[in-house]
């Protein structure tokens, strides 16, 4: 009965740290008014080497297309389990997505930057668009894109 | 009186001799959906095409053809699948993702 009892605090203070070691995420990408057909975007993350960890989405459900989100082909090949689960639908020109992730906490504040390829059919490819640190502090803040996002922002 | 009929006579020969290139050119063998044009001077010009079902049909097949095109995905790369849409699936399980509530997307 002592080990029984003991197995079970023991699973229990296992698990319960792993439960409270996520939270919901909120980004919010914003597109500029660039006059084309709707946004390719893939959003990933690095870690502080650089190096592909996974992806957070797929904005854009057409696998012929995502070669030209070319950082994130290169990492995965355009393996489409690595985002089984979390594609959506392209964007549309000045139109805002919001994607709400249930996100690890040891995510942020760990040397992970977020990074977001775009691509628009029959317009200039935008790898890199968006390469930003996954702090606790930069929450909330708007980091603007180079060519087809006008902001980003997560909380 | 003579001078009357002498005026109804030209006048009805004049009018004869236009139309006789106009009844001729409608009895002329022309390709389906299409209708003799015929110049001031009375010869035949080029045909003018009117829209017929067969254009209807025509354009229904372009429209769908498109359709296709923008369906397919035969220029994946070779091996390659559509992934599955959110809400379908888990997400994959590449240590970012908690086991809370499943992604969520909004467009506005």
């Amino acid at each position: 009965m002592k080990s029984l009892l003991a197995t079970l605090a023991l699973t229990t203070a296992l698990t319960l740290p792993g439960l409270a070691a996520a939270r919901p995420v909120t980004m919010t990408t914003t597109l500029t008014q660039y006059g084309g057909d709707g946004a390719y975007l893939a959003l990933y993350v690095t870690d502080a080497a650089g190096a592909y960890v996974g992806s957070l989405w797929m904005a854009g459900e057409k696998s012929k297309y995502y070669e030209h989100l070319s950082d994130w082909y290169r990492a995965t090949g355009g393996d489409p389990a690595e985002i089984n689960g979390i594609t959506g639908a392209s964007v549309g020109a000045g139109r805002t997505l919001e994607i709400t992730l249930d996100l690890a906490d040891a995510l942020f504040d760990a040397g992970y930057t977020l990074h977001i390829d775009a691509a628009v059919e029959e317009m200039r490819d935008s790898p890199n668009e968006i390469a930003v640190p996954l702090t606790a502090a930069g929450a909330g803040t708007a980091v603007p894109g180079r060519r087809y996002i006008a902001s980003f922002t997560y909380e | 009186m003579k001078s009357t009929f002498a005026v109804l006579l030209a006048t009805t020969a004049v009018v004869g001799a236009l139309a006789i290139p106009t009844l001729d050119a409608f009895a002329r063998d022309t390709p389906e959906g299409t209708w003799p044009a015929v110049g001031a001077d009375g010869t035949s010009g080029p045909e003018v095409r009117l829209a017929t079902r067969d254009d209807d049909r025509h354009r229904d097949r372009i429209r769908r053809d498109h359709h296709d095109d923008d369906d397919d995905d035969d220029n994946a790369p070779a091996g390659r699948g559509t992934p599955a849409p959110a809400g379908t699936v888990a997400p994959p399980t590449n240590g970012l993702f908690g086991t809370g509530a499943p992604p969520k997307a909004v467009t506005n």
